[in-house]
């Protein structure tokens, strides 16, 4: 076939390439993300969730009685509504409810983000190494990956937390982890299969490049944008599940996290009664999974060429 | 057919990219004309844009496309649909992946054939698709099977058939023997010049491959960087070649014969097309370029009545 | 150059098949028999061209002779040593010497790799040479391919370069090592026709100042016409014929040889 799929090449002799193309490809990718109108509401969103989670460390140096857990106001016992001193109104103990937002806010970073990540992490390595191995290691890693998906994620922890009292924070965080793998997996592992044919990876073997050497540098590199985006999606079901736990009663009682809070708003009858308390919480894990969502979405049309309306065909 | 200087253009995040730069040429009916270049110089582009298969990003800035005194430019989707496949047709590069897996070869092409023209029954249908697979040369017993049965030789075949289902007056070809072996290919062009014979269509046959168009073709236009740079007769073009490019294009070609191949010096840079050059767009290449040539575009040169070129050095 | 005397690899009744899978819908597992009985012997230095159409195993010997696949019954001989079932170290350096130039410019670099780190991978792989060092032997790599000044290059990634310094890429990667035999699997199929000839001269510049042997496979007689000393003609899985190059093409003996002689399409002007 001839050279029906060249782009078109651009002079760029006036700069010569640089040394450091990664910033290139970033700076690439941003201008077709920035064009994105989901992206931009999403990564927007983020950004104001991110703030929130950053202003929680400075509200107790402002005012020292503004902590999330043991911050209660001596002049209220019960829960109020919003006012001039507290913004979003107290919880059932005179607790500030805009400081245990904020502060849930920095939870759900924490959770999401290494849930998700630690999750990619097993699933990438699992998912590359069962696609490229094949026969045996793959049949395994396979039926390994089967098993732990079909077990339901909020049970098992449920049970566990039952059976060794409240866990702490990072166990859970963990444990979400360790049951979330399966499914970015199968996706790199197909990913890595597809790969592994591919001429590139024939000339590293010829060159002579070991096992790990070809899954690490040159299979990797190829799924990760994959990964990247299945991180995406991993840390809405992080947070969920975060939440999930703690609105049951299973959570970190330490922790303010906005589970927590309805768990709170619940279990004190309030919820009815108190729509400043019960809202914020439900809205912000709403939100902040949708905008992890739309940036994945956005994503998708930055790593996967073909999505992106450009190039010229000849 | 007659295409009136046309440009067309894709818009990218580059910037845009001027594919074809005011192209003109005519095609008299029954006759092919060969367009040759290598790639990126806006040849299949201009089958598209004949087609009125342009993407979105693509804008035809400038020109005419005046088929049976119309302007196919002008025309709206629906007439476009109208005369696509049964007035003009197009075999597409590395066609036969478009063949879908899943169904018979044979009701593919009847199923083109009845959308087409509502007014023939099935059983007719079904005939026309025997006597083009005669036409195309595929055996009557592989009528029934599955695409994947069948050769990239054979679906290359089916899919010409698919394209004379609905008697065009117009074909266009586009690199279609590219991925194929050698006595394939031959094969194929063998269909070619003979349904070009016995049927009288014309063919506009895109190429990167100068021998392919020289056995197929009446009438060649050698293209470059977006323009025509040369038009003619095939013998003009191919035992005069006056433009400097079609002279590399001659030379550089590998035979079973002849001997004297030459390098033509090249800089592995493709022109740029955001923002061509002033003068003349072959001028890094060419070993005969002045002055003038970088500073002026260059005007066409009449060698006969029937071959012309680009070029200011052809006097 | 070409040593007439000393052959540098042997193929002594190599065969292959493939087996296709049992499926539920295309019935019994299928075998493919990609060699069958290939014998063949190429002296060093020589420019040796493999002339066959697709399914002919032109490509499976190639894949053969650098490992990729490994025979079902014969013998591979590279400077008289066994290398039919080496693994390991011996495998390892093995590689040092026999490279391959990918058919497709478009899929063999890996897209994530500046131009720098695709060609420097064979030296980090096989632990020549430091940080500078490699930098100085990339550079010379991408002179000797016609891509000066390399600076231009050494950063840049695949999908901003055309198809031809692509190609040019890759060989540059293969020769980076200095290897004693290349294998280039179709290397200008995929390129427009007018920089194959620029292509075949930079190979052919290597065998003349490295004295590096080329096994050429190719479909197009033209081509290994134009380029080597000797062809062998493969048909489903067979040697039909071989020779001289010229000789060949002068005065083909086999059928099948006169077939692709006839079809190639002939340039009258």
């Amino acid at each position: 076939m001839a050279e029906n799929r060249s782009t078109q090449i651009l002079n760029d002799n006036r700069r010569s390439p640089k040394k450091f193309p990664i910033v290139d490809r970033f700076l690439e990718g941003w201008s077709v993300y920035r064009e994105n109108l989901i992206g931009k509401i999403g990564l927007t969103l983020l950004v104001i969730f991110a703030l929130m989670a950053l202003s929680s460390f400075f509200t107790p140096m402002i005012d020292p009685m503004y902590h999330p857990m043991t911050g209660v106001d001596p002049n209220i016992s019960y829960s109020t509504g919003p006012s001039w001193h507290h913004w979003l109104g107290t919880d059932f103990i005179g607790r500030d409810i805009l400081s245990q937002l904020l502060a849930g806010a920095r939870i759900a970073f924490m959770v999401g983000i290494s849930a998700a990540f630690m999750s990619i992490l097993f699933g990438t390595v699992i998912g590359m190494i069962a696609g490229y191995s094949g026969k045996i290691v793959d049949t395994l890693l396979m039926r390994l990956a089967d098993m732990v998906m079909v077990m339901p994620t909020l049970l098992v922890v449920l049970i566990l937390s039952s059976l060794f009292g409240q866990l702490n924070i990072w166990t859970i965080v963990l444990l979400i982890a360790l049951f979330r793998w399966p499914g970015v997996s199968r996706v790199i592992r197909a990913q890595t299969l597809s790969l592994k044919e591919r001429p590139f990876i024939d000339a590293a073997k010829v060159a002579g490049a070991s096992h790990f050497r070809i899954i690490f540098r040159h299979i990797m590199p190829n799924v990760l944008p994959l990964s990247l985006l299945y991180m995406t999606f991993r840390v809405t079901s992080a947070i969920i599940i975060e939440a999930a736990l703690a609105f049951l009663g299973f959570g970190d009682p330490s922790a303010v996290s906005w589970g927590m809070m309805l768990q709170w708003v619940w279990k004190t009858g309030n919820m009815f009664q108190a729509p400043y308390w019960l809202l914020p919480p439900g809205i912000c894990i709403s939100l902040i999974t949708l905008s992890f969502y739309m940036i994945g979405r956005a994503l998708e049309e930055v790593l996967d060429p073909r999505l992106r309306k450009e190039v010229a065909q000849e | 057919m007659t295409v009136n200087n046309l440009s067309v253009g894709y818009h990218t995040r580059k910037g845009f990219i001027k594919s074809v730069q005011g192209v003109s040429f005519a095609l008299d009916q029954g006759k092919s004309l060969g367009l040759v270049g290598e790639s990126g110089c806006g040849k299949t582009t201009i089958g598209m844009a004949i087609m009125g298969l342009l993407p979105d990003n693509a804008s035809v800035t400038n020109g005419k496309i005046l088929f049976e005194d119309q302007d196919l430019l002008k025309m709206s989707k629906r007439e476009i649909r109208q005369v696509r496949w049964s007035k003009i047709a197009m075999i597409f590069q590395a066609a036969m992946n478009a063949l879908n897996p899943v169904h018979r070869v044979s009701d593919q092409i009847s199923e083109a054939i009845l959308a087409h023209d509502t007014d023939i029954s099935e059983e007719e249908a079904t005939k026309q698709v025997q006597s083009l697979f005669q036409l195309v040369g595929i055996p009557m017993d592989r009528l029934k099977d599955y695409p994947h049965h069948y050769s990239g030789g054979m679906k290359q075949r089916a899919i010409i058939a698919m394209a004379l289902a609905c008697h065009p007056s117009l074909i266009i070809a586009d690199e279609p023997t590219t991925a194929l072996d050698v006595i394939v290919q031959d094969q194929i062009l063998n269909a070619i010049k003979d349904f070009q014979d016995k049927l009288k269509i014309s063919v506009i046959f895109i190429s990167h491959d100068i021998a392919v168009v020289a056995d197929v073709c009446d009438n060649i236009g050698i293209m470059f960087s977006g323009q025509l740079v040369e038009y003619g007769r095939v013998e003009e073009v191919f035992n005069l070649p006056m433009h400097p490019y079609t002279k590399s294009l001659v030379a550089s070609y590998l035979t079973l014969d002849k001997d004297n191949v030459q390098l033509s010096p090249y800089f592995g840079e493709t022109p740029n097309l955001i923002k061509p050059t002033a003068g003349c767009s072959f001028c890094q290449r060419c070993s005969v370029a002045d002055a003038t040539c970088r500073l002026m575009a260059p005007e066409w040169i009449e060698i006969s009545p029937t071959h012309k070129v680009l070029c200011f050095q052809c006097k | 150059m070409k040593d007439p005397n000393k052959v540098i690899l042997q193929l002594e009744h190599i065969s292959k098949t493939f087996r296709t899978r049992a499926s539920l819908f295309k019935g019994d597992q299928k075998e493919i028999i990609a060699l069958k009985q290939v014998s063949l012997n190429i002296f060093k230095g020589e420019i040796f061209g493999l002339v066959g159409e697709s399914g002919s195993g032109k490509t499976t010997t190639g894949r053969l002779i650098v490992k990729l696949e490994e025979p079902d019954h014969g013998k591979l001989l590279l400077d008289g040593n066994d290398i039919t079932r080496i693994k390991g170290k011996v495998l390892k350096n093995f590689r040092r010497k026999v490279q391959m130039i990918f058919q497709d410019p478009y899929q063999s670099l890996n897209p994530y790799l500046s131009v720098f780190d695709c060609v420097s991978e064979p030296l980090v792989v096989h632990k020549v040479g430091n940080s500078e060092t490699r930098e100085d032997m990339v550079r010379q790599s991408l002179i000797s391919v016609g891509l000066d000044p390399p600076e231009n290059f050494l950063y840049r990634y695949p999908h901003q370069m055309s198809g031809g310094q692509r190609q040019r890429i890759a060989i540059a990667r293969a020769m980076v090592l200095k290897p004693e035999f290349v294998v280039a699997d179709e290397p200008t199929s995929m390129l427009d026709a007018s920089l194959a000839i620029h292509i075949f001269n930079i190979l052919s510049e290597f065998r003349k100042k490295l004295n590096i042997t080329f096994l050429f496979i190719t479909h197009s007689l033209a081509a290994a016409r134009y380029l080597c000393d000797r062809i062998a003609v493969i048909y489903k899985g067979e040697l039909v014929e071989m020779g001289p190059a010229e000789n060949i093409i002068r005065n083909p003996s086999h059928p099948y040889t006169r077939a692709l002689i006839d079809a190639h399409p002939r340039f009258r002007y």
